[in-house]
């Protein structure tokens, strides 16, 4: 009954759709978040979104356009805690990376032997994905994030967040000498 | 363990590291971006959660929910008419001045003098007979409600 629930949905048949699906939700943002009370709250700030977005949904999609909420609340959480995380290293021992990347001369103005960029070179095409045709299409072809998001069928957002993850293990990589640890 | 293929979508054994939660948290980081734009990965994730495999949240989440739908609600409503309510609020302000007086006919002058009213008046001198009495309406409500810069303040007396 809950599939058939269009537009203009009433409390109650909202409340039916969140004791439906509830199960469903939660294990969604248990299992990226590991914690249960972190999964709660994520599985309610779910159900909200979905409630002031519900004419959104297409009729009869439920269980997907619920997971997609799920994952992308778990997502927001994850990419925050992460941030936090690196910011806080960076604030330590650890160079930024920008700073790093800004610290380093041109292109123009450094010559890099052939055998040093080509080992670059390698470094970048060893990166697995969802790394590798970002970095390609960037750091080697040079395209920009619209045109790699448009290549891939990637949110121009992600694409932005995979190069800067992608600078970091090139740079964690540089600094170590050798490009062979950044494989992940 | 290859989370993704080459194409740069989650493998079979990826999707499943997720459910069985062997994956760590940048790897979990990575997946669920994937999985908030690519409908095909989503699709193949949601149906490896079979209803067997679902986990039941301590508390049921749907009395919370629907609390915080009724807050959010509420709050809402009251902002809204809140703001409808200080419009009125001004309008009745406005009209006790007699800003509106021009816009209402005045009966009793058109009862008295129809004779008057013989020769046809054009609308350009109608708009401009309007715009001249709502202006002087308006300048006069306002000669009322602000104080006269040659008055006196009322403390100096």
């Amino acid at each position: 009954m809950v599939e058939r629930i269009a537009q203009n949905m009433t409390s109650d048949e909202f409340s039916q759709l969140v004791r439906q699906y509830e199960r469903l939700v939660y294990t969604i943002c248990y299992q990226f978040t590991k914690d249960h009370q972190l999964a709660e709250d994520l599985a309610q700030e779910t159900f909200l979104s979905a409630y002031t977005h519900r004419d959104d949904c297409p009729p009869g999609s439920y269980k997907p356009w619920l997971a997609r909420i799920a994952t992308n609340k778990a997502k927001d959480y994850l990419k925050s805690a992460y941030h936090r995380r690196v910011s806080a290293a960076e604030d330590g021992e650890m160079p930024a990376v920008a700073d790093v990347l800004n610290a380093m001369p041109p292109p123009e103005d450094i010559t890099i032997a052939k055998d040093e960029a080509a080992r670059i070179r390698d470094t970048i095409l060893a990166l697995k994905e969802p790394y590798h045709q970002v970095a390609v299409l960037f750091f080697l072809e040079e395209k920009s994030v619209d045109e790699i998001a448009s290549a891939l069928r990637r949110p121009p957002k992600t694409v932005h967040t995979q190069i800067y993850r992608a600078k970091q293990l090139l740079q964690n990589a540089i600094e170590r000498g050798n490009g062979h640890g950044i494989v992940q | 363990m290859e989370l993704f293929n080459k194409e740069g979508h989650l493998t079979d054994e990826g999707l499943r590291a997720v459910v069985d939660g062997t994956l760590d948290e940048m790897s979990r980081l990575e997946a669920s971006e994937h999985l908030s734009f690519c409908d095909s990965c989503l699709v193949r994730y949601t149906e490896l959660l079979a209803d067997d495999t679902l986990l039941v949240p301590e508390t049921p989440l749907a009395p919370t929910v629907l609390a915080r739908v009724r807050r959010r609600a509420v709050r809402v409503f009251f902002n809204r008419y809140t703001r409808v309510a200080a419009v009125a609020a001004f309008a009745v302000v406005l009209w006790g001045t007699g800003v509106f007086n021009s816009l209402v006919p005045d009966r009793t002058v058109r009862q008295q003098e129809p004779a008057q009213i013989t020769a046809p008046i054009s609308a350009a001198t109608r708009v401009n007979d309007f715009f001249r009495s709502a202006g002087d309406s308006i300048s006069a409500a306002l000669t009322n409600i602000l104080p006269r810069a040659d008055a006196a303040p009322a403390d100096a007396k």
